[in-house]
């Protein structure tokens, strides 16, 4: 019997899991007996013990107790594969195969990805108190240009292509398919007082060739707050918001800053709001260091905005004194663009069911 | 409209402490878009100034020459096709192994037998110009050998100026505001100008002073026109989108491009009578204009006339007959205000646009039609020299007063409309730097009276001004603030919430959603009813394919149905919820609709050979239990289409098998099989096609008011019941027959759910089998009490040719 050392208790383990490892199930319980029966292995190591000192007693007695118990639980797992029989491993693998068919499919339906979109700016911009109005895209020209300080003979007015209808002119003017929502904000204005806090979403007509950024006809969501003492920095205040609300998870992901830098404001030009500012936020790739994406500018054009033109409140007779308001219009395209990584516009409108999945 | 940042610079020479990085920022952030930056120069370091020195023809080739140049210290030959070289111009050449800034790589190589060992080289090949008809033609002032970058190197900015802003339109505007920007100082344009001779002079006449408020017009004889001018005026003009022509020609669009006002010079040896009239054109009077096109004129144009013909359109292009040439001596040189509304009606009829026209429609100020005339004379005599006849300034004073508007500012309102407080300082600083004045000014109060500089008629609100205080302030110093929303009334959102819950609906059983342009073809209106009166048609529409609005979301939906069928997807269910525009009785309508589209053959909803089969029961169903789950109580009409009794918008010959959903004589939805021989589309699936009208749904909808019914307290009881039903009977007339009978003996026991579950029809017979549900609210059924109902029942049926299955 070699001595109580280390070195022997590492070599018995080993031969142990030597054994184990190439047995057959009938010879599992000789085994057994020759470690653990009272003439076996572990029993022999304990009566060793007796002749060492207090203290190597103490240390060997542990390592024993371990070994003893490490050993034993080993050959319990042992004996759980053995109980397996061939017959339950079968059913089991059966059952795996089974069980990781596929469940039934529900082939669901998508929302179409600019509808989705649409959706999320109304909810943040309702939570802020904007309620949704709704107007024709049939419009006179009267509210889609003049009451909006465009007047006829203005080059603003080639800002915006515009698709007439062939239809008689009325008293306010030729029939138009409106250019942008903002008609609907002199509906609003003119049927509702201040506070008037509103959002317009909904389709809008250029006379534009299709290509890969333009659309003859595409959606909206303008945006307006008339009241007393509405600020150019509630303005700001609000569209950081959206802007947070809609890419902030994107733009300040592993970013300190705050909400102040997701965006910049550029003087701009609009006939019905002044000033009139173009606001464009942080590029969500770069993150405003510069790249292709935002041409090396850190930042990409996102929408136009400004203080409502005093010549647009007087038109819904509002006091320019009394009243001030803001006004903004989101490209819900552009937004989705942005949002999906898409870039190619006329993909919304070709309905492709293997684009319409992706969303 | 390009600026060049070596001119700003010239102008404003305190811009040098600034980097081009830092003003081209400026610029944008003032409120110009950029539209392209371009650095001039790059790339020509290896391009040497030469001089031609002989000129020969190529022995082997009649288009080519071989010219003999010298940078001052050697002589060699090159091979050039350009047909406007002459000995002595000093053209910009490049050595073999030079690349030009647009790719092109010069190499050593023969043509045609005659090596070639660099190359002349066009304005276009050095990206200096669009002009490629020729080598470009430099000028004295270059000295042989160096290299050309020295002498063109400039950034190019493109910037597009706000339709109101007509007095950027030039290098001076933009000048103007930097400085304002950076806090540098830019004196006001001031020029003065001595009249040397006195010799008779045009009678000059403004017909009316409404259609030109300002009408400078002053002479210079014995000048010269058949030179180049210095190399970096026209080197100007060109890098800013113009070309080069003659000296006259090139003054006028330097002082435009450099004021931002158009000046006209005539010839006046052209000229006939000894009068000059602008007046408005006589209708049906003609011009032949400098661009080559005869124009006819009406009562709404102005014209600038001699004593026979109209010589120009006024702020828009001048005439043939009277423009300047290379042997012109005696010029004309007119600066003038112009009605602006009437140039943009006269160039939007005519279909011209010009430099001239584009900045008169925008407007021009009092001070810079001055400042052109000035500077025009003085570049005129300076480079073409001559003598200067008379300077006349015919001006309206009453219009001149009437730019003198005073604006009542009070800087509270405009802190409190930004948002930021601002200071008296920040508003003389534009103001007066802008060439405005300050009339009053009470510092307490913070209220103000300015005059508007002339250049900005803009200016009509404190808003206007409260604008240029933020810009040039700039508006990354207004807070980030949040107003006070507050709502009193709610918001009605029924509708909306109905919408949402019908395309949720659409999506949890597959459909899905496509959004579809609301234009389209005359082709595509002509598949729904009475297309020829309610169609609504684009006046001026880009193409055909979409030209009018749509009478129906089939057409697009179809175009999906094909798209997707060209990529192999033949398996479709899509909808649209969208509105349709038609016209009756003189009213445009716009009308909330859904549509859907079922092709394919079935549905599987898994590997287990379960399916669903796309057919009529189908997209009955779709509808149905979409009907069932709001709770819309219809009637179904089943339409004999061949006599024209439906009532769905599409046409009848195009569908088959059409059943509408009706309330109160109303339609509210439809569905149909479509006729595919009549949509030439080849499958060999069937196409279903249905709608919802949405707006007449939703109506109904609101006005249903859902009551709670207390629960069933005892069980119901089962019984199978198959029925041999006669001719002409429909299924719900079985259906409501069971449900009458059930409302008439509530007290025995109700007929609570009715379920189909096996039909079978052979030869004359029809049978139905139905699984029925009774239960009593008041106690528990037994057996025997079930019995009686159902036999009860059984009875009542056969009342209606409905029979027990034998």
């Amino acid at each position: 019997m070699p001595e109580l050392t280390e070195k022997n208790l590492l070599k018995l383990k080993e031969t142990f899991i030597s054994q184990l490892k190439g047995i057959k199930k009938e010879e599992i319980e000789t085994l057994e007996t020759r470690y653990f029966g009272r003439k076996g292995e572990i029993r022999k190591l304990y009566q060793k013990l007796s002749s060492l000192s207090l203290e190597k007693k103490k240390k060997y007695g542990e390592m024993i107790n371990l070994l003893s118990k490490e050993l034993e639980s080993l050959l319990n797992q042992k004996k759980i594969e053995f109980s397996y029989d061939q017959a339950t491993k079968q059913t089991y693998d059966e059952q795996l195969l089974e069980s990781s068919l596929p469940g039934t499919n529900f082939f669901l339906g998508h929302i179409h990805p600019l509808q989705q979109v649409l959706d999320e700016i109304i909810s943040v911009f309702r939570n802020l108190g904007f309620k949704v109005e709704l107007g024709p895209e049939i419009e006179l020209e009267d509210y889609n240009f003049t009451k909006l300080n465009i007047p006829e003979n203005h080059p603003a007015r080639d800002m915006q292509d515009t698709l007439y209808l062939d239809m008689p002119d009325t008293d306010k003017g030729k029939i138009v398919l409106r250019t942008h929502t903002s008609p609907t904000q002199i509906r609003t204005m003119l049927s509702q007082k201040p506070p008037i806090k509103a959002i317009m979403p909904g389709r809008v007509y250029r006379r534009d060739n299709l290509d890969a950024s333009h659309q003859f006809n595409f959606h909206q969501v303008e945006g307006l707050l008339v009241d007393k003492n509405v600020r150019l920095s509630d303005l700001k205040g609000v569209l950081n918001y959206f802007v947070k609300s809609i890419f902030g998870d994107v733009i300040l992901k592993d970013s300190q800053e705050s909400n102040e830098t997701v965006s910049r404001f550029r003087q701009s030009y609009f006939p019905f709001t002044e000033p009139s500012l173009e606001m464009d936020m942080k590029c969500f790739i770069c993150k405003g260091t510069g790249c292709g994406v935002c041409k090396n500018t850190g930042f990409i054009e996102l929408l136009g905005c400004g203080m409502v033109h005093p010549e647009v409140l007087k038109n819904v007779n509002l006091a320019p004194e009394v009243y001030t308001g803001f006004a903004f219009g989101i490209g819900v395209e552009r937004v989705a663009m942005l949002k999906y990584r898409i870039d190619d516009m006329r993909l919304f409108y070709t309905n492709d069911i293997r684009f319409l999945k992706q969303f | 409209m390009k600026l060049s940042l070596n001119w700003l610079l010239e102008l404003l020479p305190g811009l040098k402490n600034f980097t081009d990085k830092e003003i081209i920022s400026a610029i944008e952030h003032l409120g110009y878009e950029l539209e392209d930056i371009k650095f001039l120069g790059k790339g020509l370091e290896c391009v040497r100034i030469v001089k031609i020195l002989n000129i020969k023809k190529h022995p082997l080739a009649d288009k080519l020459q071989l010219v003999e140049i010298t940078d001052g210290k050697e002589i060699f030959t090159v091979v050039c096709g350009a047909k406007n070289i002459y000995v002595d111009m000093v053209a910009p050449y490049a050595d073999a192994g030079t690349v030009l800034p647009n790719g092109l790589k010069i190499e050593k190589r023969k043509i045609r037998e005659i090596e070639s060992n660099g190359m002349l080289c066009s304005q276009q090949e050095l990206l200096l110009g669009d002009d490629h008809s020729g080598i470009m033609d430099l000028g004295t002032e270059f000295v042989l050998g160096e290299s050309l970058k020295k002498y063109v190197s400039d950034t190019i900015v493109e910037i597009s100026t706000p339709a109101n802003r007509f007095d950027c339109l030039g290098h001076v505007g933009i000048v103007r505001e930097l400085a304002i920007k950076f806090g540098l100082n830019y004196p006001p344009e001031k020029m003065l100008i001595e009249e040397t001779k006195n010799l008779p002079f045009y009678d000059l006449k403004v017909e009316n002073s409404s259609i030109c408020p300002k009408y400078i017009a002053t002479s210079i004889i014995n000048l010269k026109n058949d030179f180049k001018l210095p190399y970096f005026i026209r080197h100007r003009i060109s890098v800013c989108g113009l070309r080069s022509i003659n000296p006259l020609v090139d003054i006028s669009n330097y002082v435009l491009l450099e004021t931002g006002h158009p000046v006209h010079i005539f010839d006046t040896e052209k000229l006939e009578g000894n009068k000059i009239i602008v007046r408005k054109a006589k209708n049906g009077e003609k011009i032949l204009a400098l661009d080559g096109k005869e124009y006819e004129l009406s009562l709404e144009d102005i014209v600038i006339s001699d004593e026979k013909n109209p010589v120009a359109i006024a702020g828009i292009i001048g005439s043939e007959k009277a423009c300047v040439s290379n042997s012109t001596k005696n010029i004309l040189i007119e600066s003038a205000l112009f009605n602006r509304e009437m140039v943009r009606k006269t160039r939007k009829r005519l279909g011209i646009i010009t430099e001239a026209s584009y900045r008169f429609e925008r407007g021009s100020g009092w001070d810079m039609c001055n400042y052109a005339a000035f500077r025009t004379v003085q570049l005129v005599l300076l480079y073409c020299g001559g003598q200067l006849n008379k300077f006349i300034d015919l001006k309206d004073v009453q219009y001149q007063q009437s730019l003198k508007k005073n604006l009542k500012l009070n800087l509270t309102f405009i802190s409190n409309l930004l948002g930021i407080q601002v200071f008296e300082d920040d508003l003389f600083r534009v103001v007066k730097d802008l060439g405005g004045e300050i009339v009053f000014a009470e510092k307490q109060t913070g209220d103000y009276i300015i005059v508007p500089p002339n250049s900005r008629p803009d200016w009509i609100y404190q808003a206007d001004v409260a604008e240029e205080i933020a810009r040039f302030k700039g508006y990354e110093k207004i807070p980030s603030t949040f107003p006070y929303i507050y709502n009193s009334e709610p918001e009605d959102i029924k509708q909306e919430l109905f919408l949402k819950q019908v395309v949720n609906y659409f999506v949890s059983i597959g459909f899905f959603q496509t959004i579809n342009y609301s234009l389209c073809s005359e082709e595509e209106n002509k598949l729904v009813k009475n297309y020829e009166t309610d169609r609504i048609i684009i006046s001026n529409p880009l193409s055909k394919e979409y030209s009018q609005m749509r009478l129906s979301l089939f057409s697009g939906l179809l175009r999906n149905l094909i798209t997707n069928k060209n990529v192999q997807t033949e398996k479709l269910l899509l909808f649209e919820q969208g509105k349709i525009y038609y016209k009756r009785n003189y009213k445009i309508n716009e009308e909330e609709r859904i549509g859907f589209i079922i092709t394919g053959e079935k549905k599987f909803i898994s590997w287990k050979n379960e399916t669903i089969k796309y057919d009529k029961y189908f997209i009955k169903g779709v509808v149905e239990s979409l009907f069932k789950k709001l709770g819309v109580e219809y009637k179904t009409n089943y339409p004999k289409l061949e006599q024209k009794q439906s009532m769905c918008n599409l046409n009848d010959d195009l569908i088959e098998r059409l059943i509408e959903y009706v309330i109160e004589d109303k339609i509210i939805s439809f569905v149909c099989e479509i006729d595919k021989s009549k949509i030439k589309v080849k499958s060999k699936y069937p196409i279903f096609y249905g709608e919802l009208f949405i707006d007449r749904i939703a109506e109904i909808i609101k006005n249903n008011n859902k009551h709670f019914v207390e629960l069933p307290r005892y069980p119901f009881v089962i019984r199978d019941l198959s029925l041999t039903v006669g001719k002409n009977i429909k299924y719900e007339d079985v259906v409501n027959i069971i449900k009458n009978f059930s409302n008439n003996n509530l007290s025995t026991g109700e007929i609570i759910e009715i379920e189909l579950f096996d039909y079978y029809k052979k030869d004359d017979i029809t049978n139905i089998s139905l699984s029925l549900k009774f239960q009593n609210r008041e106690k528990t059924l037994t057996d025997e009490e079930t019995n009686k109902i159902f036999f009860s029942l059984i009875n009542e049926l056969s009342k209606h040719s409905i029979e027990l299955r034998k």
